[in-house]
């Protein structure tokens, strides 16, 4: 008991001493920015006094969003991936009516207003041969389940929405139907086209008074030769749209009781419709997008009559994507006329508000909600250290041209000192106006993130504001075949330490088409292309493998080596390909396949002056059957060691195993014998040994590693104690240090001892990653984001392998504590106190300037910035300290030393007459 | 002809791998067919080698069966050591069900040559017992392009390890509990024997007299640079 006591407070106490805030410093150094994902349905409420949009996304969530300014009312977010997608939502003023699932539909009922789930049911998807689909609307009240059946039926239930009761269930004969029948919903009727030799029929269901008109489109549409669409226009009326593909225009009809009425016009195959109600009559709104401008204009549903009022031309913003209309509400304007506001969603994942016709109310850049790479870079340095910084520019000239360089170099100085006094002086550049330069400490930053919606984001780092942002055209990242995650490397060629050249960042992403690899090459700091005029450079090859070099060229720009399907080498950009020959020798690759298991080795020293070859020179087969890898987690290529061993009880050192190029390999699968199983493998990619491996029995996913210095640490659901565990391996040299200089992996093929140790954490863990300093002296803390939404930061001391069961002094000397199974999450090291972060999918950490100091960027739905010091701010005065007190004290001790002095030399005299 | 070079028996040394899985569930034969090649280009010819047979992949017993070089591959493998390029090895594993996989692997060529051709193949295991790699390396890896002669050249000095994949660590909760058990029981015979150091037990009462000391130490004007020592004497 008296150790757990002992522990007990020793837990607190390195707590405590570590993390946690004031409650005055809120926000201070952190900010939270919270998400939707891409819009899927949404529904515009204007009858309460707070105008709210309510939307669902493909993310999951359902929220509610201010109409004035974009900003969540209120928010909820569902179940994870198929069991929680939104297959519907609907509004009618007293309820928002969602339902979610897959298998087994979930029917959920939210209060407008506040956001309270009111009711909750369920309804199981009937197990039909032949199922085509199921739609459901809402209409008078009721929730209509439409569900379809190949070459048979069309069955149409409706619901109570509050209590789920089967109110109605309507069996619609339809054995034409086939299975890649085209068939949409324009509430309340159900409309299908069928095609026979050259004539189209179109079949209308009501599907509240189960009527069925089949109609030919004959008449208007002519001869058809292609194929045919049909899509529903959003709105309040039935409306639906027919184009004949390869046309330029297509065809409104409204449905009704009888067949259709066709609207008077054609319209333009490109535009975007929808059908607003204006007090008793209906307006078709229109969006045509034209070389960067939009053009809106509406017209009366039932005679087509054009309505002066809502034409209208804005320009476009060049950052958005073409859009849809996703929802519209047109209201008698309080001078005169008509206004509607439309809900945009384009296809770069924003949200878009505009006033009809006008301009746009709000944005909101949903592409944030799934980033997919994430950079964190050095601001360029002030003027002012520019101009010092040309002053080292000129490396040939002697002293004597170095001092003519600093005396021009300080009048010039001068020169701008006095013309700043006087007003003179020249506007400093945009970067130094918006504060945009390095600080002392270098805690301002720019988080550079590229979004899977095919979007790169400058984003300041103390502000969270978006400063520049970057729509790519016919890109989209990669995805990680194992896991499904989207990725897309991310390459800082040249830092902004290199003045004057600019920063310079390549994005490799591929092309939506071709699948071929597409660098975007970009400045990190305004955004702006370094390349071409989009700065999108076409590989015209299927990338296999990239990395970048480690010495730049000439301009100290650092290539980026591409390895293709067929093995051949590419260099980016062709300037670097001479530094690429000189390291030739001492560069090896490595490429892993997650299905076959294969990890193949490559030297490039067979490489020639003229170009780059790449042999193969290992391959080792990790998976058979059903196996795969699943992740492939190298080391931070930035990460230092301070220190190269670890000082024992016994006044020894143990040193660490601090090698490179090891890479740990996950690898899952399922046998019968072993049930589900991980096993994790650390090999050292440059001579393709493996340098240990450790297996596990009934674990599976979510599995996450983190892999730095000399450990790694992996986190996985326990399957037979249902729980997740935490998995630490250390590796140790020994007492001896093989070479003290730089490790070899081709000479060196010593085998590490590995200490390892387990440990529960009572939660689900969503993404992990360790911390990370200038020069690796702070010691290393884990971040572990929990499904909660917490940040969890856990001192590497308690995950520590050496941490024994039973304390000998000695390892109570080395300071290692007592072996507790359960990881304790106390709310002080929860690093996001109460800004609940939801979904995370990655965290990254970036040193700053100070060794103390760590920076945190934790997106997923959500982003969220904040800084953390592991071994507290030893080299940073505390915000709250005294300088006051400190000058009096000091000053009052001069003051005192004088008097006391005078006085005693007075002292000294007086002693002397006596 | 055929000579066999050694056979060896290879344990899991404890301060090598600390510590040996804890039971080894499978056992078996393992053949590798070894190739290997002296080119130095991009698509090597590979040439028969010998053949490498684990007749039980617990205990590592190993019967080798490896050609001695001829003098052309002498001479290929001084001039590949001469141009710092890397001698290739190719294995064949059959596996149980009867399909052949194949590994790669590479080590310096002039560490080879240094080494008078010792080296050491070591055969990597998944849980299941199937190897998962084979790699080579050379005792002693050193390349100080010392010059060597031919009749050092002869034969392959082969070291065989097998390398088991080892078994997770689980939480060890049983163990803490016995503990926190033990410590109960002992505090309830009221014999909780403090092995603490001196300092961990008495700090409490250590700290105030060092305070103390410290303070009047300050307030004592006439104390200088002796006070240190004069209260540390008392």
């Amino acid at each position: 008991m008296k150790y757990s006591v002992t522990v007990f407070v020793l837990l607190t106490w390195a707590f405590r001493w570590s993390f946690c805030i004031y409650e005055d410093q809120i926000g201070k150094f952190d900010w939270r920015q919270t998400y939707i994902g891409k819009l899927k349905f949404a529904y515009l409420d204007t009858i309460s006094t707070t105008k709210k949009a309510f939307v669902a996304t493909e993310e999951n969530v359902v929220a509610a969003l201010n109409l004035k300014t974009g900003q969540i009312v209120w928010r909820h977010v569902l179940e994870k991936a198929d069991q929680g997608e939104i297959q519907f939502m609907d509004g009618d003023g007293d309820d928002i009516v969602t339902v979610s699932g897959r298998n087994i539909f979930v029917v959920r009922t939210w209060d407008p207003h506040n956001g309270f789930l009111k009711s909750e049911w369920t309804v199981a998807q009937p197990l039909i041969r032949r199922l085509i689909d199921i739609k459901w609307f809402l209409y008078q009240k009721q929730l209509f389940q439409v569900v379809s059946v190949a070459l048979s039926d069309i069955t149409i239930t409706a619901y109570n929405i509050s209590a789920g009761t089967k109110v109605s269930s309507d069996l619609i004969h339809a054995p034409w139907m086939a299975q890649d029948s085209r068939c949409v919903l324009a509430v309340p009727y159900l409309a299908c086209l069928d095609k026979v030799g050259q004539e189209v029929l179109l079949h209308s269901f009501s599907l509240t008074g189960a009527g069925t008109q089949t109609k030919s489109l004959s008449a208007f549409m002519g001869e058809v030769k292609t194929s045919v669409t049909l899509e529903t226009v959003g709105g309040s009326q039935p409306v639906v749209e027919v184009a004949m593909v390869g046309n330029s225009s297509k065809h409104i009809l409204l449905l009704e009781a009888n067949g259709f009425t066709l609207y008077p016009h054609q319209l333009p195959s490109a535009a975007k419709l929808y059908v607003a109600s204006y007090e008793k009559s209906s307006i078709v709104l229109q969006a045509l997008y034209m070389e960067g401008w939009l053009v809106l204009s509406g017209s009366t549903l039932e005679t087509g009559k054009e309505l002066s009022d809502l034409a209208g031309k804005l320009k476009y913003p060049s950052g958005l994507g073409e859009g849809n209309i996703a929802a519209a509400v047109c209201s008698p304007k309080k001078d005169k006329g008509k206004g509607c506001r439309i809900l945009l969603v384009t296809d770069d994942h924003a949200i878009a508000l505009m006033s009809h016709p006008g301009k746009f109310v709000w944005v909101r850049e949903e592409a944030l909600a799934s980033i997919a790479a994430v950079e964190i870079l050095d601001l360029p340095v002030s003027d002012t250290d520019a101009a010092i910084e040309k002053e080292f520019d000129h490396k040939e000239t002697g002293f004597v041209g170095m001092f003519v360089h600093r005396l021009a170099s300080q009048i010039l100085q001068l020169r701008s000192l006095v013309l700043t006094i006087l007003g003179l002086g020249e506007p400093p550049s945009a970067g130094q106006r918006a504060g945009l330069v390095r600080d002392e400490f270098g805690l301002h930053k720019m988080i550079v993130v590229a979004s899977s919606a095919g979007k790169v984001f400058g984003i300041d780092n103390l502000s969270g504001e978006i400063i520049w942002q970057q729509r790519l055209e016919n890109v989209k990242p990669y995805v990680d075949q194992a896991t499904g995650k989207n990725h897309a490397p991310f390459f800082v060629q040249r830092t902004t330490r290199h003045f004057p050249s600019p920063a310079q960042c390549a994005l490799l992403l591929r092309h939506k088409v071709t699948d071929e690899g597409v660098l975007f090459v970009f400045n990190p700091i305004t955004g702006q292309p370094l390349a071409e005029s989009d700065g999108l450079i076409s590989l015209g090859y299927k990338v296999k493998q990239s990395f970048l070099l480690h010495e730049g060229n000439k301009e100290s720009l650092r290539g980026i080596l591409l390895l293709d399907n067929e093995d051949n080498l590419h260099v980016y950009p062709e300037s670097a390909q001479s530094v690429a020959v000189a390291m030739a020798a001492t560069i090896f690759i490595f490429t892993a396949d997650p299905n076959s298991g294969l990890l193949v080795g490559y030297s490039l020293a067979l490489s020639t002056k003229q170009n780059l070859i790449a042999t193969r020179v290992w391959e080792i087969k990790l998976t058979h059957g059903s196996q795969r890898i699943t992740a492939v987690i190298s080391k931070s290529s930035i990460e230092k060691v301070h220190s190269q061993g670890r000082v024992l009880g016994d006044r020894s050192v143990l040193y660490k195993y601090i090698n490179p190029n090891l890479v740990a390999v996950l690898t899952q699968g399922f046998d019968p014998v072993h049930k589900q199983f991980l096993n994790i493998y650390l090999i050292d990619v440059v001579s393709g040994s493996v340098i240990f491996s450790i297996s596990h029995k009934r674990a599976r996913e979510p599995v996450h590693i983190v892999h730095s210095e000399n450990w790694l640490l992996y986190s996985y659901f326990s399957d037979k104690s249902r729980r997740t565990e935490i998995v630490t391996l250390e590796l140790y040299e020994g007492k001896v240090q093989s070479n003290t200089t730089a490790f070899s992996s081709v000479a060196a093929p010593l085998q590490p001892i590995v200490d390892r140790q387990a440990y529960i954490l009572p939660g689900m863990i969503e993404s992990m990653k360790e911390t990370i300093t200038e020069k690796g002296i702070t010691s290393k803390h884990i971040l572990v984001a929990l499904a909660n939404g917490a940040i969890l930061e856990i001192p590497w001391v308690f995950l520590d392998p050496r941490r024994p069961i039973t304390v000998t002094s000695e390892m109570r000397e080395e300071g290692v504590i007592p072996y507790m199974p359960e990881l304790p999450i106390p709310s002080e090291a929860i690093i996001n106190y109460n800004q609940t972060v939801q979904r995370v999918r990655g965290i990254h950490t970036t040193p700053s300037g100070l060794e103390s100091t760590c920076l945190v960027f934790v997106y997923g739905l959500d982003m969220f910035y904040t800084r953390v010091a592991p071994s507290k701010t030893f080299d940073l005065l505390k915000e709250d300290f005294d300088h006051f007190l400190i000058t009096a004290v000091l000053l009052g001790l001069t003051v005192t030393s004088y008097i006391t002095k005078k006085l005693a030399s007075r002292k000294a005299l007086k002693q002397a007459w006596k | 002809m055929f000579r066999y070079v050694c056979g060896f028996l290879v344990f899991y040394t404890p301060w090598i791998f600390g510590f040996q899985p804890d039971i080894v569930e499978y056992d078996g034969h393992l053949s590798l067919n070894l190739q290997h090649s002296f080119d130095h280009v991009k698509e090597p010819q590979f040439f028969d080698r010998g053949t490498v047979d684990i007749q039980s992949i617990r205990t590592g017993a190993v019967t080798l069966k490896q050609k001695p070089l001829s003098v052309e591959d002498k001479q290929k493998l001084k001039a590949l050591a001469e141009k710092d390029g890397l001698y290739r090895l190719r294995a064949f594993v059959q596996a149980l069900d009867g399909r052949e996989t194949s590994f790669l692997t590479f080590v310096k060529a002039c560490s080879l040559a240094e080494s008078h051709l010792s080296d050491i193949l070591t055969v990597s295991l998944d849980h299941t017992g199937s190897v998962i790699a084979v790699s080579m390396s050379t005792s002693p890896a050193i390349c100080e392009g010392r010059h060597i002669s031919h009749e050092h050249l002869q034969h392959f000095n082969t070291t065989v390890f097998v390398k088991h994949m080892e078994q997770g660590p689980v939480p060890d909760t049983a163990a803490y509990i016995q503990k926190l058990e033990k410590e109960r029981e002992a505090r309830e015979r009221g014999e909780t024997k403090d092995n603490r150091s001196f300092l961990a037990k008495y700090w409490m009462y250590i700290v105030p007299v060092v305070i103390f000391v410290v303070l009047s130490g300050a307030a004592n004007p006439d104390g200088g640079a002796g006070t240190g020592g004069g209260g540390a004497g008392r």
